[in-house]
């Protein structure tokens, strides 16, 4: 036998024995029914999310409600620091009011206690 | 094969909506065979060929959409083999089952050597998993080397390489507990 008589009955053996078989007689029927299976699986994720268009509505509300609840808040701080501000000068004023008021008395009180003095030098002076 | 709306090349004929239960059922009848035995005689064992088999069409499912009617064939065939080849790296399955679990070649050749048949196949099975797809697809679906290099994503000269030395390894072997094939 010739060598390309050979590698012909060779081949010719090597794709005899590697013809096609059948596929077990269940395989449709089960492929079907993991089909059924993975579409009933599809739309039991498709009613939580039923488009791709709705993740963006979706995401995009989210986004408005996060922005929103920002600003709020960003305002609310802002309201505080300026009442604090307000509060603080407020306090500051009557505190200061409050410093004179007491300077004022103490200038009196001084005055009188210097007219007091005043007096009670003259008095014994005549004595 | 009683399948009017897709013929053996895959073109999805008379399909008219391509999601259609009718249609996917159509094209699984047809290529069954086609996909099983790929598997089959890739890993050698028959619960691991279904369950590859099964994935690739449901693959097929999911992507009907985008495969093109006249490439269906070969992309099944391409799927299976890369499906394949990534079972057998995840799972390092090796050679497991009895020689008589291969599936029975549906045509007898004129002179049928079922022993010799059941030896090559064996040994096809020793082959590391590029090389031995790229005989599978060769010599089960009679697929060009070029072809295979499409579906196997490899240099032409890479599958001619795997062929030849696959060839070369069979016919030692074969030689050596078989004597010359006549």
């Amino acid at each position: 036998m010739g060598d390309e008589e050979r590698t012909d009955e060779f081949e010719k053996q090597l794709k005899a024995a590697m013809a096609r078989g059948e596929a077990p007689a269940w395989f449709e029927a089960r492929v079907m029914n993991a089909v059924n299976q993975s579409g009933a699986l599809k739309s039991r994720q498709g009613m939580a999310l039923p488009h791709r268009g709705w993740r963006w509505v979706t995401a995009g509300a989210a986004a408005v409600v996060m922005i929103t609840a920002w600003n709020e808040w960003a305002h609310h701080i802002a309201l505080e620091h300026i009442k604090q501000a307000h509060m603080d000068a407020e306090e500051r004023e009557a505190g200061e009011a409050a410093k004179a008021k007491l300077l004022l008395a103490m200038k009196i009180t001084s005055a009188k206690l210097a007219e007091i003095q005043a007096k009670v030098d003259e008095a014994q002076r005549n004595d | 094969m009683d399948a009017p709306a897709v013929n053996e090349s895959g073109t999805k004929e008379g399909v008219t909506a391509p999601d259609t239960r009718a249609g996917f059922a159509q094209l699984l009848r047809v290529h069954q065979a086609m996909v099983f035995s790929i598997a089959l005689h890739f890993l050698r064992d028959r619960s691991a060929a279904e369950e590859v088999a099964q994935d690739v069409f449901l693959q097929l499912h999911r992507s009907f959409d985008s495969v093109e009617p006249g490439r269906v064939v070969f992309w099944l065939r391409k799927v299976t083999g890369n499906r394949a080849i990534d079972y057998v790296r995840k799972r390092k399955l090796r050679a497991m089952v009895a020689l008589e679990d291969a599936p029975e070649p549906r045509s007898q050749s004129a002179q049928p050597d079922l022993l010799l048949q059941a030896r090559l196949r064996a040994l096809i099975a020793t082959l590391p998993e590029k090389p031995r797809m790229v005989m599978v697809l060769r010599y089960q679906e009679d697929v060009m080397p070029e072809e295979i290099a499409q579906m196997l994503g490899m240099p032409v000269r890479t599958v001619k390489s795997h062929l030849q030395r696959s060839l070369a390894m069979l016919r030692e072997k074969i030689d050596r507990s078989m004597g010359d094939i006549r």
